[in-house]
């Protein structure tokens, strides 16, 4: 109930949050005693996110977010299960960020692919050789590590995006940061919206994969 | 009942509906004060058209802005949705054996996108229905109306389906008016339904213009045989 309290006043539903998942995610992660509300994501986190989309005079019914609550678990549970049939037939046993897009493409959500296809990019970027880790809680720690060590990183990381919005694909490319590469070099200059063209590049992220480099 | 329904115009039965209410809601008699019967169905066929239009416009937007939002993410612990909540679901999949540590988070960023296009378009039918609050049934639309939602239909139930239809209709309207007002509102042609009452699989393109909805071709090239569900 905790979580909920918050959202009952519905008294100015149109402000948006920069980061507003952050405390409730350390709350509910620690939470593991509720089985039923473990089988939803938390109803505030939910109801954040749907007020993004709506006007500032707009409101969201408890019920509605609920069902939304119930939706967005069904939404896992069947990518998940897409995600997994092609693990098995495979024979690997770990389900990764690639599984969950491929499962995602073949389920008809075309729109998602390219942006999340970016975004595991850019994760991968930032984790490095951690992509693979099964071992969550160790992974946060070498991450806060990781951090540290590649402030820097991130500081010619935004510069470049400023001049290129595809800079994680040209890291890629290049298999390792290049905060010094001159514009004009950049192999992808333009910002690729065609999955045709992400599909292209895409199989370089195998090939980083397999070439594991240490920050 | 849905089914002696079946055979008759929805454009024709939901034209009388104003009339007939006129005494007991204000709006319907402003509504049929306003325009002759045919006038009144051209009038809702364009504004339909219109909301299309407008959700086609809104969702276009949306994906651009959701390609530059990621464009510009640096900062991978923050998350809308708890990582280990995420993580619990998958693992209630008892196949699921090992999950890699991107798994949730690919899913935490596609999670956010899905909620905000299943938010769009139900509020979408929020506005259609002049509401500012979104509720339940209007989920349901957006559901029906929307192919890659077909997975959800038993999350919302049926009955969700007939709010849909009532909410449109002025209260003391007769059930069977309600039903036959059902198809003509909520079920453009182009975007069939899977898995919904008959009554509805018998109406989409028969009596309405091509859906504008420039997506939709996408969608319906990937599955032309679009399988009936629950018959």
């Amino acid at each position: 109930m905790t979580e909920e309290s918050p959202e009952e006043d519905h008294g100015s539903p149109g402000v948006a949050e920069t980061n507003p998942g952050s405390p409730s995610s350390k709350t509910n992660n620690n939470n593991n005693n509720n089985k039923e509300q473990d089988r939803f994501l938390p109803i505030a986190n939910v109801g954040r996110i749907m007020k993004k989309v709506l006007p500032g005079n707009g409101k969201i019914s408890k019920d509605a977010k609920e069902t939304v609550q119930e939706c967005v678990s069904e939404f896992i549970s069947f990518v998940t299960g897409e995600a997994s049939d092609k693990c098995q037939r495979e024979k690997r046993k770990t389900i990764n960020g690639d599984d969950i897009i491929w499962a995602i493409t073949t389920l008809g959500f075309e729109d998602y692919v390219a942006p999340l296809k970016v975004y595991l990019c850019k994760y991968r970027d930032t984790e490095g050789e951690k992509v693979n880790s099964p071992k969550q809680q160790q992974q946060r720690q070498q991450q806060q590590q990781i951090q540290q060590q590649n402030h820097h990183n991130y500081q010619f990381q935004e510069q470049d995006q400023n001049n290129n919005n595809m800079s994680c694909t040209s890291y890629i490319s290049h298999h390792h940061p290049s905060p010094f590469l001159p514009v004009d070099h950049q192999p992808f200059p333009n910002i690729a919206f065609s999955p045709k063209s992400l599909q292209k590049q895409f199989p370089q992220q195998h090939d980083n994969n397999i070439d594991s480099i240490h920050w | 009942m849905d089914q002696q329904d079946h055979g008759q115009s929805g454009a024709m039965n939901y034209g009388t509906n104003p009339y007939q209410t006129n005494p007991m809601s204000t709006t319907a008699a402003t509504v049929a004060g306003g325009a002759a019967q045919p006038g009144q169905l051209a009038f809702h066929q364009i504004h339909q058209q219109q909301q299309q239009q407008q959700l086609a416009q809104q969702l276009q937007a949306f994906w651009e802005n959701q390609f530059k939002e990621i464009e510009k993410t640096t900062d991978f612990k923050n998350h809308s949705l708890p990582l280990a909540r995420i993580k619990k679901i998958m693992k209630a999949d008892e196949d699921v054996r090992m999950i890699s540590a991107e798994a949730p988070v690919v899913f935490a960023r596609a999670c956010e996108m899905f909620i905000l296009e299943l938010t769009l378009r139900s509020w979408n039918h929020t506005e259609e229905n002049k509401r500012r609050t979104l509720q339940k049934n209007d989920i349901a639309a957006a559901v029906t109306r929307t192919d890659i939602f077909d997975f959800l239909v038993d999350i919302v139930p049926r009955e969700d389906l007939r709010d849909e239809v009532l909410g449109s209709i002025p209260r003391g309207t007769v059930p069977e008016a309600a039903a036959a007002g059902y198809p003509y509102g909520y079920l453009p042609a182009g975007t069939a339904p899977i898995g919904n009452p008959g009554m509805v699989m018998g109406n989409p393109g028969g009596a309405y213009p091509p859906n504008p909805y420039m997506g939709q071709p996408m969608w319906q090239q990937q599955a032309p045989d679009q399988p009936d569900q629950e018959n």
